[in-house]
């Protein structure tokens, strides 16, 4: 019967199935979509994109300078980080991130390379690791170290806390540590076009370690039990080998295809998320005072965002060029009121810097104040650096050093010197988080808080708080740190910082 | 089989007749009649298979077959309610006359089910729960999904459909939740085949911001389905091993039957649906603090009345009142009055449902045959979403000799489904749609230069949305399935049954240029393949030991393997709009993820039978996973159950109303292997990303990149231990016209394998590890009764009814919580309580220890700083009222769902309250004292609030607490109304059997929830129920059907 015949064709298969040898047969349990081991080159191109893009160009960026008022939210301010109301939940990505993505990778690359004797790529991921414990530890000041990195079963899955202080002094030596392996030039693998920031330019690196000494030996000018002038000296001291001009300048290359776009880009203008991440009118109204020519490019005119991205074919007359921006906790209406952030911060092809040859100077010019040297020079090369790099002509950078209405003079009095000198900074430093850590270090420039403030004493938050992950799956080491939880957090100085 | 028939037969002539009659011709006569009453049966059917023909009785339960020539013949006599009898009989060269007495089946108490593997067993000798649901009964809910037909027919069974969208996920868990953070859901087996029931992810984006998927359960037809058991506990899915952990739905699809005349059945339905529109003020226009804004942009006829906004638009529903539009507005427009508009009635269309299925079964002596052919095509209420499946279905049984048995069955499917993404997501539609001002007309979708036009830049235009976006899948399913049975001895067989589940699914995602969230438009390629491949060799053996003793064996191999392989391409920005090939796109990633799984096993199954009183069942199971380490791969458990028929082992209860008593105990365990490739810690493509829609994709620059996996490893996995003890009590009384069946069970499950959430400082996320134990202890309750019962009318009525604890008993050191869903606060999540699965958390008012609100002195309640446990999505109890009316041909039937307690997370409130939509906000403008004692005084509260906008927004909108709502329903879950016609009227036309058929579903919901039916849940058939946001809301539906036979 030909019904027959058909089973049998069916089952015949199944039969011969049966008798197929059993010898590793269970053997198929290795993931054939994720290798168990990288070389160096493919962990460090991984490891600077994220560093990038997760820590510099995102949350550290982002909320602190609302904060400092370089940035302002246009939409509605009801439980928005512009009138200070920033929970435990919205730092969770930028600490997970950081640890797992960032510095956990860090940590296998600098084994690896050491083990490999690689020592130019142990060297850059320990500066990548000093820089990310020094923005973890100025926001949320006590961060896990000592104990963290060593999971389960060896380990811990609840590290504890160590003080700022000690994370400081773990920064410096990583970044001496650094240092000394640059040094070393007899390796199998060099970093090449993996080095997206520098291109495989050892040297470069160096400068950018010595530059990074510099800022963190500054950081600690107020810190309870260091002198100021001792700081200042050791900074300067690191700033002998530092950035040697705009050349310098850690600028990670972004481009204008989708998924290489620029943070800023995606986050404010693209319209993905939201584009009501626009210029403060503070911010706005510090750089007409000036009469800056750096607010055109560090800002947009009025309608070239809207709501839902950047507008096409927007091109106004160049009389009816406005730039305004909002006033910070302030109720905005939309995106398409107030300017947005600069293209040559926030086109999608746009490099993020990390960090430049005019805040080197800045550094330079406030340690020669401290240690009682003549820092006009300083401080205005530090400003043509800013200028040049960001394309002012050279004549219009000239007038505005030398307009005496302006009047870029430092005076005398030490104060005054020094807010001129980080005011500058600021601007310099647009979009970076130093101009938080600065403002919280020396009180400049000087701020209003919002209207109306969450925070329970009205003022301007001077930490972050920690994030829900840690209260949830820490419990016991951050309570430890005695910062509660809620928005009074927000208001507990991080050790450093003895002026607020 | 017990069979107590009685049988009067009249014989003329012998086998002898036979040869020397052949020329001969007779008629066989006769009448049919039940047993017990006497009266005569119509319409039964008489057929003698040697013949290939039969007849049918008439009005008088008479019936001719002709021209007969004398010989031996095998005749059936078949009949609806009644068992069926075959017998050999002898026909003379005078014909015969031949009587039947059929007994009514409905009494029948030793009925036979289908168990773990495919063996049928009679329920009395079973120590465990097995609940049967009838393949008509699926048929006449006229739901695509099987699970959504199953939902409201048993005890203990929870059934949740995820939403109204064709093809939507819905999810189906047996005795709660087993795992913490495993798949909880029941396997499924069909013809004795485990298939895959898998959610594929979407991987547009998260559940969250994208909904949930189909579960392929989907793709079986209720049509061709002729039984459904439902295992619930351990002891009876022990022999299936890990995978029916959570408890196992046995299909068993329709086959012919031997000596069957070829019939024909064709059925065919058309259904219309509806949504649930509930839950929206109807009243105030777009605005803000009462001016007026139509939401339009300035220069694109945007209109605003507040002196201070300039030409901003605002896009929220705080407007006026509709009749209070000051008449400088209605000057200004040019109007008598603003137009207003229903979105959601504008917007959802009645959805249309046909169902066509045609089959062909029948058999011979020795084979059977069952051919399917059906449609089911489904268009939803959301424009341009739909369902279109396909099952091609063929079975085949037959005997190669008389101890070789063989079955095959082939089904083809194709399931194609078109659906919109819904979730937290300015991309899904129901932003645009319950957002909308009701004086926005949601039409037309684009202005004249082609660009989108909504009342709002942030949300797209929920037309516009069906027009241009949306996902599609394209499955091509084939599940084959062989048996082959050798019986070597009368008591002693061997039996192989070997099964492929294979599917692939094409999948398509499209976000067209102009799309809010994503203006460049992006576009995905998809292909999944699942493969399940499973074979049992069992070897069965059956002896009397003595008289009394029985002893039953099966020893059985088990080999299982699957795969997993799904290949990606994503597409973004696009350069033509409306135009979805990749070569369309500007820049191109892709990816492929690839599981295969392995698990080979040894059981085996032993039951003493004592008399047919005493039932004695051990089972035992080894399992060797590939998911394990190889050197502790390897897992036994064991399961012990007893079933004993009191009632027969005295005579106590001769003679009583009593009929029937069983009880059963059972203690049985299950162990569980890990998910795939868990015991290392690997690389992984970089991929950064801002956790929101920013993202850097690798290769960055033409440099590629790796970074290590956020979650480790654990080389030292063990299995997970369920184990389950189970009590259970069957009596039935006045001959089974009333029954009570009781269990109650406790399972606990031990070395729980997930991820652990740790500390991030560890450089990991989360970390596997055995860790937790979770118990669920409850009590089902099935109860029947026949109040009525005569030859022409029969009412039946039946409950059912479950309660279930899930008690988290502990973590792993260090673990506090697990989180399921939804976001930081609110959340839903497991605590480890009693009642800790599910708990919804989030911020909520302080109260005092007598848990009185505790109010400022503005008069708003304060919320408390911390966060806590606001709700609990799991319900207090479930239960169901199912009654049938028939008579003669005409049936009734209701079928009423209950679900007592389990709280919605209802998180579009969040935003429908900020945005003035929500029904909440009708009462704007009123004043409002809160009961509560102020927070500085202690005494009664005394100051009045405004309940205006700033209040909604500012304050009640941000406490989650005022987001919980009350899950409880009592649903109308189906009336039907059937009619079969007379036989007699039927045989005029050759026909069989026609029945016509009207079922009507969720024709009637009580519940206190915003949105009525309280059934969606964002996140789809995952282990998180529960939240309610942006998902399509759920239908009633009505369908009128058309089955003739002949």
């Amino acid at each position: 019967m030909n019904l027959h015949k058909a089973t049998f064709k069916i089952f015949l298969p199944g039969v011969l199935f049966l008798v197929v040898s059993c010898d590793g047969f269970l053997d198929v349990n290795e993931d054939p979509t994720a290798p168990s081991e990288v070389p160096e080159n493919l962990q460090l191109s991984a490891l600077l994109g994220a560093f990038s893009y997760e820590v510099i160009g995102n949350e550290p960026a982002r909320t602190p300078n609302l904060w400092v008022q370089q940035l302002a939210w246009a939409g509605f301010q009801e439980n928005h980080a512009d009138s200070y109301y920033f929970n435990e939940s919205d730092p969770n990505n930028l600490w997970n991130q950081t640890y797992t993505e960032v510095l956990n990778n860090a940590n296998q690359l600098n084994e690896l390379a050491e083990e490999n004797e690689n020592y130019s790529y142990a060297g850059i991921a320990k500066v990548i690791q000093a820089w990310s414990f020094a923005i973890l530890t100025d926001l949320f000041d006590e961060v896990p170290y000592t104990e963290a990195f060593n999971p389960l079963p060896e380990g811990t899955a609840t590290p504890e806390y160590d003080s700022q202080e000690f994370i400081y002094n773990r920064i410096f030596e990583l970044l001496q540590s650094a240092l000394n392996d640059f040094e070393s030039d007899d390796q199998t693998l060099s970093p090449g076009t993996d080095d997206l920031l520098y291109g495989g330019n050892i040297e470069q690196w160096q400068r950018l370690t010595n530059t990074l000494l510099a800022r963190y030996h500054l950081r600690l000018s107020n810190a309870p039990g260091y002198d100021a002038e001792e700081q200042a000296n050791n900074a300067l001291g690191a700033l002998e080998n530092g950035f040697a001009s705009n050349e310098d300048d850690a600028d990670f290359q972004y481009y204008d295809n989708p998924g290489e776009e620029n943070p800023w880009f995606q986050f404010a203008i693209d319209g993905k998320w939201d584009t009501r991440d626009q210029l403060s009118a503070h911010y706005i109204g510090l750089l007409e005072g000036l009469d800056d020519p750096r607010l055109s490019i560090q800002a947009r005119p009025v309608g070239a965002v809207d709501n839902n991205g950047l507008v096409s074919g927007f091109d106004p007359e160049p009389d009816s060029i406005v730039y305004e921006g909002n006033v910070n906790g302030a109720e905005g209406d939309g995106a398409s009121n107030y300017s947005s952030i600069g293209a040559f911060y926030s086109s999608a092809d746009a490099s993020l810097n990390w960090m430049s040859y005019a805040e080197a100077k800045f550094i330079e010019a406030e340690a020669t104040l401290i240690t009682g040297g003549d820092a006009q020079n300083i401080y205005e090369e530090g400003i043509r650096a800013s200028m040049e790099k960001l394309g002012v002509a050279e004549g219009d950078i000239d007038d505005y050093i030398n307009d005496p209405l302006i009047s870029l003079t430092l005076p005398s009095a030490s104060g005054d010197a020094l807010e001129e000198i980080i005011t500058q900074k600021y601007i310099a430093n647009f979009l970076s988080l130093e101009n938080y850590n600065d403002w919280r270090r020396t009180g400049y420039p000087e701020l209003e808080p919002v209207e109306d403030p969450y925070t329970p004493s009205g003022q301007i938050p001077v930490r972050y708080p920690y994030p829900t992950s840690e209260h949830a799956n820490n419990a016991d080491n951050v309570a430890e740190t005695g910062v509660p939880l809620g928005l009074s957090a927000l208001e507990i100085s991080v050790w450093w910082d003895t002026s607020n | 089989m017990r069979s107590a028939m009685l049988i009067k037969v009249m014989m003329f002539g012998g086998a002898l007749f036979f040869s020397l009659n052949a020329y001969a011709q007779g008629d066989i006569t006769g009448t049919v009649t039940d047993s017990e009453s006497g009266e005569e049966l119509p319409g039964v059917n008489i057929y003698i298979s040697e013949l290939e023909r039969g007849a049918a009785t008439g009005l008088e339960g008479d019936y001719l077959i002709e021209d007969v020539s004398p010989g031996t013949y095998t005749i059936a006599t078949t009949y609806v309610g009644y068992e069926s009898y075959e017998e050999t009989i002898e026909v003379g060269a005078q014909g015969l006359v031949y009587d039947v007495e059929l007994e009514s089946s409905v009494m029948e108490l030793d009925e036979v089910v289908v168990t773990a593997l495919g063996v049928q067993r009679e329920e009395r000798s079973l120590g465990y729960a097995v609940q049967e649901v009838e393949g008509q009964a699926l048929e006449v809910s006229r739901e695509a999904n099987l699970v959504d037909a199953l939902a409201g027919r048993t005890a203990g069974v929870q059934v949740n459909s995820s939403g109204g969208q064709p093809g939507s996920g819905s999810r189906i868990i047996i005795r709660g939740n087993t795992s913490l953070v495993g798949n909880n859901q029941p396997l499924f087996v069909v013809d004795g085949i485990p298939i895959s029931n898998a959610s594929d992810e979407n991987i547009g984006g998260a559940t969250v911001h994208t909904g949930g998927t189909s579960n392929r359960g989907l793709d079986i037809d209720p049509s061709n389905i002729e039984s459904m058991s439902v295992l619930k506990g351990a002891s009876a899915t022990a022999l299936y091993g890990s995978r029916a952990a959570n408890g196992a739905v046995i299909i068993t699809t329709k086959s012919g039957e031997l000596d069957q005349v070829p019939t024909v059945s064709f059925s065919t339905s058309v259904g219309w649906s509806d949504a649930y529109t509930d839950g929206y003020q109807t009243d105030y226009l777009g605005g803000t603090e009462g001016y007026f804004y139509n939401g339009l942009p300035a220069d694109r006829g945007g209109y605003t009345n507040d002196p201070e906004a300039e030409e901003t638009q605002i896009t929220q529903s705080w407007g006026p009142h509709k009749d209070a539009v000051s008449q400088d507005v209605l000057d200004d427009l040019g109007v008598d009055q603003i137009q207003t508009f229903n979105p959601r009635e504008a917007f959802y269309q009645n959805g249309m449902n046909l169902i066509n299925n045609i089959n062909l079964s029948g058999g011979t002596a020795g084979s059977t045959y069952f051919i399917s052919v059906g449609n089911t095509n489904q268009e939803g209420i959301v424009p341009g979403t739909d369902l279109d499946r396909t099952n091609v279905m063929a079975r085949f049984g037959t005997d190669l000799s008389e101890q070789v048995h063989v079955e095959t069955s082939v089904n083809y499917i194709n399931s194609s489904n078109n659906w919109l993404a819904e979730g937290n997501n300015p991309q899904a539609y129901n932003y645009g749609l319950n957002f909308s001002p009701i004086n926005f007309d949601l039409t037309p979708t684009t202005f004249d230069d082609g660009s989108q036009r909504n009342f709002t830049p942030s949300f797209n235009n929920p037309f516009w949305l069906s027009d241009n976006n949306g996902f599609s899948s394209d499955v091509d399913r084939f599940i084959s399935n062989t048996f082959l049975s050798y019986d070597i001895l009368p008591w002693l067989s061997v039996s192989e049954r070997i099964g492929i589940d294979t599917y692939s699914d094409q999948r398509k995602g499209r976000t067209n240029v102009g799309t809010r969230g994503d203006p460049n438009g992006s576009m995905y390629d998809q292909q999944i393949n699942r493969t399940e491949i499973n074979s049992d060799l069992m070897i069965n053996a059956n002896r009397n030991l003595t008289e009394q003793v029985s002893l039953d064996i099966l020893v059985g191999n088990n080999i299982n393997v699957r795969q997993f392989d799904s290949e990606e391409v994503i597409g973004t920005g696009l350069n033509i709009p409306d135009f979805f090939h990749i070569s369309n796109a500007n820049a191109i990633n892709s990816d492929e993820d690839i599981e295969e799984r392995r698990l080979l096993s040894l059981y085996s199954h032993a039951t003493i039978d004592y008399m047919d009183i005493v039932y004695l069942t051990a089972t035992a199971r080894n399992d060797w996973s590939s998911t394990l380490p190889a050197d502790n791969n390897s897992y036994f458990y064991p399961s012990l159950s007893l079933g004993f028929v009191f009632s027969d082992a005295t005579d106590l209860f001769d003679d009583t109303f009593f009929s029937y008593g069983k009880l059963r105990a059972s203690v049985s365990q299950i162990g569980n292997d890990a998910p795939v490739y868990s015991l290392t810690t690997n690389y992984t493509q970089a991929d950064p990303g801002d956790g929101v829609s920013g993202e850097i994709i690798y290769p960055f620059a033409g440099v590629g990149g790796y970074r290590l996996n956020t979650t480790i490893g654990n080389p030292d996995l063990r299995p997970e231990t369920t184990t389950e003890y189970e009590v259970g009590l069957d009596l039935r009384v006045f001959e089974g016209r009333g029954s009570i069946d009781i269990s109650y069970y406790d399972r606990s499950t031990v070395d729980q394998i997930f991820e652990v959430p740790t500390s991030s400082a560890t450089g990991f996320t989360s970390r596997l590890a055995n860790a937790g134990e979770i118990r669920n202890y409850g009590v089902e309750l099935a109860l029947g009764v026949t109040p009525v019962q005569t030859q022409d009318f029969i009412w039946d009525v039946g409950v059912n009814f479950a309660k279930n604890t899930t008690e988290v008993v502990e973590f792993a050191p260090g673990v506090e919580n697990i989180f399921l869903g939804g976001f930081t606060d609110p959340q839903i999540r497991i605590e480890d309580t009693e009642g800790g699965y599910g708990v919804i958390w989030g911020n909520y008012y302080d109260r005092n220890e007598d848990g009185q609100l505790l109010i400022g002195d503005d008069g708003l309640p304060i919320v408390a700083s911390a966060l806590g446990a606001i709700g609990n999505v799991s319900p207090d109890w479930t239960g169901n009222l199912r009654t049938d009316l028939s008579y003669r041909g005409l049936s009734v039937s209701a079928l009423l769902d209950r679900r007592q307690g389990g709280d919605i997370l209802n998180f579009d409130k969040f935003y429908s309250v900020f945005y003035g939509t929500h029904e909440a906000t009708a009462d704007r403008g009123s004043d409002y004292t809160y009961d509560g004692v102020n927070a500085n005084t202690g005494e009664p509260n005394d100051v009045e609030i405004t309940r205006d906008q700033d209040y909604y927004q500012g304050h009640y909108s941000t406490v989650s607490e005022n987001l919980v709502e009350d899950g409880s329903f009592l649903k109308l879950r189906e009336l039907s109304l059937s009619y079969t016609l007379p036989p007699s009227l039927v045989r005029t036309a050759a026909l069989q059997s026609v029945t016509i058929t009207g079922t009507g579903r969720n024709l009637w919901i009580n519940s206190d929830f915003s949105h009525r039916d309280p059934e969606g849940s964002l996140l789809g058939s995952g282990n998180a129920q529960g939240f309610y946001h942006a998902v399509t809301p759920g239908t009633r539906s009505f369908t009128l059907s058309l089955n003739v036979s002949f």
